[in-house]
């Protein structure tokens, strides 16, 4: 098996993540992708080796199904319940990421509701993003607060009177915390059966393997890490 | 007891039951009139209609509906459309109260002032039913708690149960959302899980829908963003949501204000069957 390997590979063997991840830093190889080691584990050596987790973001690519577009999901795996600071790092990532796809992103910064309500911060972090994209402090169309059925939905936008132009044509959904994130993206692969595949942002092409995301799809995660080099 | 599981079996029971009493609030947007119009010729309703005088006739005109033999309170204050809606529900005048077009907040306010003063000081909370595949799969609480203590969720999983059982369900299969995940393990949302399962005699999985066999019957949220989200999943999936707040004096239907007609009606049909069954009338169906 190893012979075979080594006809169409080149192996190397590597007894470290930190040799691994010197591999990929200093152009060795484009993309490292997590093996064996259990996912906490990855982490805490990345950390050593200076990989913040602060910047880091995994960003979800769906195919929606009924819109039939790519539909991109942040933060998906990373921060618990990011900061407004934090989440104004995600968003930068995820912007420069939907670039590569030729794609002007157009981004929703979700909240339960689509008015600002001082009593729930999701809200105001969502219209804080929206007005740094106002004022160019972001590269892209960032609207908000909206909830989830005045993002997808331009009637209901309408109807809701807070027209713009991110809804019912947006590209990222920006979550407010890890629980909507999660729910919502298992809600999509489950009962939408949406394909997807992640993408880890803020740091050297790496894949990793939440346990969510299909092993069917990983030469995808490793085809949108290599989009990255 | 019949097992109401999808909107099919409530459309049957509704029709069945007829004429509820119903007061709508606000209905001042031709979208709603056209619902309670269409729910009034089905046979689900009888409307009480509360609003602003000028805007209600106005949205009835606009879609054809002869209203002068319903009962109306004209007001045009909004805060006291919805509490005359509270009113009328607690002193038991109506089964069922329907939001129109008028702020969701002022309706749960007015109904959990009227709940504390007058009914069992029940934890409000919004119950969605969403009909995933020919069934119903409910989740809550999609819109008062916005962040709620693990005692509050335990009361909102309770109340939601208490609506299945209603329904004819014996032993709904709960799932407690928490983004525990290999990274992060310890997340407060699993902390207020394993508490509510101590407390609960349930079947309860703590997770995500991957950590399920199959659908659960209820999906309780750890968060108002989350449950919002996942209400409203109606806008991606090929699924249909009702929403409703239990009091202990009957259920209030909250439509979205961006839900069309047809989608209203069968949330006014699920508030006139949990509304009966509430009840226990003895009528036969």
């Amino acid at each position: 098996m190893k012979n075979l390997l080594q006809q169409v590979f080149r192996v190397v063997e590597v007894g470290e993540v930190e040799e691994a991840l010197r591999m990929v830093r200093e152009d060795e190889v484009d993309v490292l992708v997590q093996g064996s080691i259990t996912i906490p584990k990855f982490f805490e050596v990345l950390g050593k080796e200076g990989v913040r987790r602060e910047n880091l973001c995994f960003t979800l690519v769906f195919e929606d199904l009924i819109r039939g577009k790519l539909l991109f999901v942040a933060d998906a795996y990373i921060h618990d319940f990011p900061s407004l600071e934090e989440k104004f790092g995600i968003c930068e990532e995820v912007v420069d990421f939907v670039k590569l796809f030729g794609i002007k992103p157009k981004v929703a910064a979700l909240a339960a509701i689509e008015t600002v309500n001082p009593a729930i911060v999701s809200t105001i972090d969502a219209a804080v993003l929206s007005k740094m994209s106002q004022r160019r402090q972001i590269d892209a169309n960032v609207e908000g607060p909206l909830d989830i059925d005045t993002a997808l939905s331009k009637v209901a936008a309408k109807r809701k009177g807070v027209d713009n132009e991110v809804s019912g044509d947006v590209d990222v959904l920006l979550c407010p915390d890890i629980e909507s994130s999660f729910a919502l993206c298992h809600f999509l692969t489950q009962i939408g059966n949406f394909p997807v595949a992640g993408v880890l942002l803020g740091t050297e092409p790496i894949v990793i393997h939440p346990r969510f995301i299909p092993v069917e799809n990983k030469a995808v995660e490793v085809a949108l890490s290599a989009l990255r080099h | 007891m019949l097992k109401i599981d999808s909107l099919l079996s409530v459309r049957k029971e509704a029709a069945k039951i007829g004429g509820l009493r119903l007061a709508v609030l606000s209905p001042e947007d031709a979208e709603f009139m056209k619902a309670f119009k269409e729910a009034y010729e089905i046979g689900y309703i009888t409307p009480v209609l509360v609003g602003d005088k000028r805007r209600v006739l106005s949205a009835a005109e606009e879609v054809d509906f002869d209203v002068t033999s319903f009962q109306k309170v004209f007001e045009p204050d909004r805060e006291k459309i919805v509490h005359i809606g509270a009113e009328m529900l607690f002193s038991r005048t109506v089964d069922v109260v329907s939001k129109g077009q008028i702020p969701t907040s002022y309706v749960y306010r007015a109904m959990m002032k009227e709940e504390k003063e007058r009914g069992e000081g029940r934890k409000l909370a919004v119950i969605t039913l969403h009909e995933v595949k020919g069934r119903f799969v409910v989740i809550t609480d999609t819109g008062v708690n916005i962040n709620p203590d693990w005692k509050a969720k335990l009361e909102v999983l309770k109340n939601a149960i208490f609506l299945l059982n209603v329904l004819g369900y014996d032993d709904p299969r709960v799932l407690i959302l928490s983004a525990s995940r290999e990274i992060e393990e310890d997340v407060k949302s699993k902390r207020d899980a394993e508490s509510i399962r101590n407390k609960l005699n349930a079947h309860i999985t703590i997770g995500s829908l991957i950590d399920c066999q199959s659908l659960p019957d209820i999906v309780l949220v750890p968060n108002l963003d989350t449950g919002n989200i996942l209400a409203k999943l109606d806008f991606f999936l090929n699924v249909t949501r009702c929403s409703l707040l239990l009091t202990s004096c009957g259920p209030v239907t909250v439509p979205s204000r961006s839900d069309d007609a047809s989608h209203i009606v069968d949330e006014v049909a699920v508030g006139v069957v949990v509304a009966h069954r509430l009840k226990g009338v003895e009528r036969e169906i």
